[in-house]
């Protein structure tokens, strides 16, 4: 079930008008009962991996509540990680792992080795395996009790507005709130008119920008043939705003939906695209995935404890993991990869550059220089978004050899409106942009979201704004019979 | 008391936050609607005349003889003809395209309203299973108002749940529209402008239309959807009581198609019910290759007023149908000859041989409203115009003067001279104006040359003789800019 879908459009108020007048003890059991419809729709049968990974964890957790002998206490955590990772890599990386052994034997002369499965990719199963991942880890770290009670922990691993896309969530903010569900002030007309909000602009982002910049990008990435310099640069900064609006849509949504519910979720984005540095970007950009890593991964491994050279390794290490983790494919290893490297040269370049800064007296705390430094990140992680779009890595050199294609008149002959986007939707796609840079704007220098924002103002601001924002998604949304329902693109993940 | 007085301040907060909450979700709601009227499906055979909005305006009980059909069906019969000759009020009720499922349940939709003596089924629809074309598809599904007959059609024709669904809410497919959105989309017309669902086009080009050879292919054997189909008209023929007539119009058809058509012949023929396959017949129609086809499928205005004379013919030799001039209940049909006359009038007027004849035919006509300005050294022609302007009722002083004339309202009178500096404005309706402006001499250019504006749009191109440009207040439009020198 989408959320920019007509099913979702009855369920959502349809689970919250009963959650509201439900007895609260049965709260979490009714979120349940509908978190798991949420994902059946899709797929009813792979619901039973969610309830497999829920029960190794919740036991694990349980265990770990008892065991005090340090083995014991490993030996359940890696039961747990082994066979979680075990489901994830066997329905996420099997194809990719024969397929890469087919390529070392072919270039042997070998037998090749035939792939016996045929599996579906279970649409969510990286986010809910690394939130029930955390759960261990967090029991095992004595960073929170063990759930006792089953279907509570089991709304926690699925709670349907985070479950397939996140924010990846940690048990020591939601499994607590789920903790406190009776607590919940169900009735607070502000909290819901903030989640409201918050789940409109999520549908403006997804339906009128997201959506409308696709058809441009998938137009030259499906006619790379055709496409010269100025096709191929605009389509690099236009999936930089597609993927940006698309999965922060997503989060924005999700936490709106839980809002509305009386749930605060953990903030996923944070004006990505002002970050100054790509370890800023990072500190910006699928937050919860980035924190995950951070603190199951990258200081498990030794963070930056253990000398500079295993700092560096560390970062390659977490990076490369986090490529991998989006996709089964060399084009997201590389991608990860160009941000771990990014990241180190930065370090390593940096006394040079402070340097040259101090030579040519360069000052720092001028709005010039951040400006600067904020175009150059919007440019490097922009650069890497090529290797995360295309479909395999010849697709990319094939992207960039067009970019050398010098064809400025295509902005002059009308050449960039034969892409799917004409006239009128350039002009849509332009204000849901100018929308879009007024809400950064203010998230970055009032350090408020759109909702906390909208909701502060007076009625009749609150009101033209949510009414333009929904009748743009009624109307302006990329969607119906002639729009092949783009999901949206963190699901494959 | 304190604790009473809280109570009441809250509960009355909490009535008007639910309050704000349902006038909210009510102006969505009035918003949604009113977009819904402007983006909804206007458009059922192209050209935005729809003949299903035609059908929701005409009253009941007034249709005697109704034509199903594709556009071989509205580009081939005229009712207007009908009403002319016979008084009998007939309707088109055709779309581009119509598929056999369609053609059912326009029927069907038309039998709610409408209970219509004789009842003509095109056969073209026979000769497919599946639309190539998306539009036509939209055009069929969407055309009627959403009712279980409607949904009938839909759950017949599409098989994707999902399209469907589409297709019954209309508004997944509809609201793409907000880029084609155009005046009539915010303005109801009047409906009268549509006519009774025929489509009068006078353009003319060679057609290869089959010989009487293609007649003599065997049928071939009817297949089951068409069998059902015919079936299932055969019977609602019976529960509604009118008479079922299978015609196909004349156009070209492969000989596996006419095995199809001749296979309904056969199995018509033994039901008793009449068939027409006017490609048999189109000597005695009088049909002529070049003149009366808008191309191989389709006849043109010509050629229609040829076949649906020769069906009135037939009708008002088989059945007893009612001559219904002169009645107000049937105005629509009134409307409808005069807007038929008025475009022959108009194609008379294109089609002028020269400048003479061009003003006898304009002497003539009715609703319109025209322009005629003397451009630049117009004297020096040598079509003779002191005898144009006498023809046009000017005098010698006012030919010798020049400048831009405007017949509005029965009346010609001048309203720029050549070298003025003026503007004339005259307002058809809200939203419609002509300008008449010395452009070039605005803006200091020594310049004799007037310009005629249709709202923004420069008409006509002469320099140096005279210009026309001629508005139908009928069709709303600007239908000719002759210019003589």
């Amino acid at each position: 079930m989408l959320f920019n879908s007509l099913e979702f459009l009855i369920f959502f108020p349809l689970v919250v008008a009963v959650y509201f007048i439900i007895p609260k003890k049965a709260r979490y059991i009714w979120l349940l009962i509908a978190s798991y419809y949420f994902y059946m729709s899709w797929n009813a049968t792979y619901a039973l991996l969610i309830g497999i990974s829920t029960l190794i964890t919740w036991l694990s957790g349980i265990l770990l509540g008892r065991f005090e002998e340090k083995w014991k206490r490993q030996l359940t955590v890696a039961i747990s990680f082994v066979s979680n990772l075990g489901i994830l890599v066997f329905y996420k990386y099997f194809d990719f792992i024969i397929e890469n052994i087919n390529n070392v034997l072919s270039s042997f002369g070998a037998e090749l080795v035939s792939n016996p499965f045929d599996v579906i990719l279970p649409v969510g199963i990286s986010f809910y395996t690394f939130q029930a991942l955390s759960y261990t880890v967090d029991v095992y770290r004595k960073e929170i009790i063990p759930e006792k009670n089953l279907m509570r922990y089991a709304l926690f691993v699925s709670f349907f507005p985070q479950l397939v896309a996140g924010p990846i969530e940690r048990s020591g903010n939601l499994l607590k709130q789920l903790r406190n569900i009776h607590n919940i002030n169900v009735w607070d007309y502000e909290r819901i008119t903030k989640g409201f909000a918050q789940m409109v602009w999520g549908m403006f982002q997804k339906m009128v920008i997201a959506d409308r910049v696709a058809i441009f990008v998938n137009s030259v990435y499906n006619n790379l043939h055709a496409v010269g310099t100025v096709e191929t640069v605009v389509a690099v900064f236009a999936f930089s705003i597609q993927i940006y609006c698309d999965f922060a849509a997503y989060s924005t949504i999700a936490i709106g939906a839980a809002r509305v519910m009386g749930f605060e979720l953990m903030e996923n984005f944070n004006t990505p695209y002002f970050a100054v540095s790509i370890k800023d970007f990072w500190r910006r950009w699928h937050i919860s995935l980035s924190s995950w890593f951070r603190d199951y991964l990258y200081i498990p491994l030794g963070g930056n404890r253990k000398g500079v050279v295993r700092k560096y390794i560390n970062i390659m290490i977490t990076f490369l993991v986090s490529g991998l983790w989006h996709g089964a494919s060399w084009n997201f290893v590389i991608w990860g990869g160009l941000h771990g490297l990014y990241q180190i040269i930065g370090e390593l370049i940096a006394p040079t550059k402070d340097k040259i800064n101090e030579i040519c007296k360069v000052r720092k705390d001028v709005f010039s220089y951040r400006f600067g430094q904020i175009v150059v990140t919007f440019l490097l992680t922009s650069f890497t978004w090529v290797f995360f779009r295309a479909k395999d890595i010849e697709q990319v050199f094939y992207f960039f050899d067009r970019m050398t294609r010098w064809n400025p008149w295509v902005l002059f002959n009308e050449g960039l409106y034969a892409h799917g986007l004409d006239r009128v939707e350039v002009n849509v796609l332009m204000v849901g942009l100018v929308i879009l840079f007024l809400i950064e704007l203010l998230r970055y220098f009032k350090k408020k979201n759109f909702a906390d924002f909208l909701v502060e103002q007076n009625l009749w601001f609150v009101w033209l704004v949510l009414i333009f924002m929904i009748m743009s998604c009624i109307i302006f949304g990329v969607y119906g019979i002639t729009f092949d329902s783009s999901q949206f693109i963190y699901f494959q993940f | 008391m304190d604790k009473l007085k809280d109570m009441i301040k809250e509960k009355s907060s909490a009535f008007v936050k639910i309050l704000r909450a349902l006038v909210f979700v009510a102006v969505i709601f009035m918003l949604v609607v009113r977009s819904y009227e402007v983006l909804s499906w206007k458009d059922t055979f192209g050209d935005y005349m729809s003949s299903t909005n035609q059908l929701y305006s005409t009253d009941e009980n007034l249709m005697d003889v109704v034509f199903v059909g594709s556009s071989h069906c509205y580009c081939g019969i005229n009712p207007a003809v009908l009403w002319e000759d016979n008084g009998i009020s007939a309707f088109n009720m055709a779309t581009s395209g119509q598929d056999k499922d369609s053609s059912y349940h326009y029927l069907m939709e038309t039998l709610k309203t409408q209970s219509p003596k004789v009842v003509f089924v095109e056969l073209w629809g026979l000769t497919f299973d599946e639309h190539l074309i998306e539009g036509n598809v939209h055009r069929n599904m969407m055309g009627m108002t959403n009712s279980q007959n409607s949904f009938a059609l839909i759950d017949k024709y599409v098989e994707d749940e999902e399209m469907q669904n589409a297709y019954k809410m209309k508004w997944p497919i509809i609201h793409t529209r907000y880029k084609e959105l155009d005046r009539f989309d915010f303005i109801q017309y009047d409906f009268s402008v549509y006519g009774r669902g025929a489509d009068i086009n006078y353009m003319a080009a060679y057609a290869y239309y089959p010989t009487e050879a293609v007649a003599y292919v065997e049928a071939d054997e009817l297949s089951q959807t068409n069998k059902k189909w015919v079936d299932d008209l055969h019977q609602l023929s019976i529960e509604e009581e009118f008479e079922l007539v299978f015609f196909l119009a004349p156009s070209i058809l492969s000989v596996e198609e006419q095995g199809q058509v001749n296979a309904v012949r056969d199995y018509a023929a033994e039901r008793e019910i009449p068939f027409f396959d006017y490609n048999q017949y189109i000597a005695d129609i009088g049909l002529e290759h070049y003149g009366d086809f808008i191309d191989n499928y389709h006849l043109n205005a010509y050629g229609a007023e040829k076949l649906t004379r020769y069906i009135g013919n037939y009708l008002t030799a088989n059945y007893q149908l009612e001559d219904h001039r002169g009645d107000e209940a049937y105005a629509l049909w009134d409307k409808d000859l005069e807007r038929f006359k008025q475009l022959k009038e108009i194609n008379r007027l294109k089609s002028a041989t020269n400048i003479r004849n061009y003003i006898s035919i304009l002497n003539e006509m009715d609703n319109i409203t025209w322009f005629v300005t003397f451009e630049g050294n117009y004297k020096d022609s040598d079509l003779g115009l002191e005898k144009v302007a006498k023809q046009l009722g000017l005098s010698d002083e006012q030919y010798e003067a020049g400048g831009t004339y405007a017949f509005i309202e029965g009346k010609l009178f001048k309203v720029m001279d050549n070298m003025s500096t003026q503007v004339y404005i005259y307002e058809l309706n809200e939203y419609d104006s002509f300008k008449v402006e010395n452009m070039a001499l605005t803006q200091g250019i020594k310049s004799n040359k007037s310009d005629i504006m249709f709202n923004v749009e420069p008409m006509g191109t002469v320099d140096d003789g005279l210009q026309f440009v001629v508005y139908d207040h009928i069709t709303g439009q600007v239908v000719s800019t002759p210019g003589y020198y």
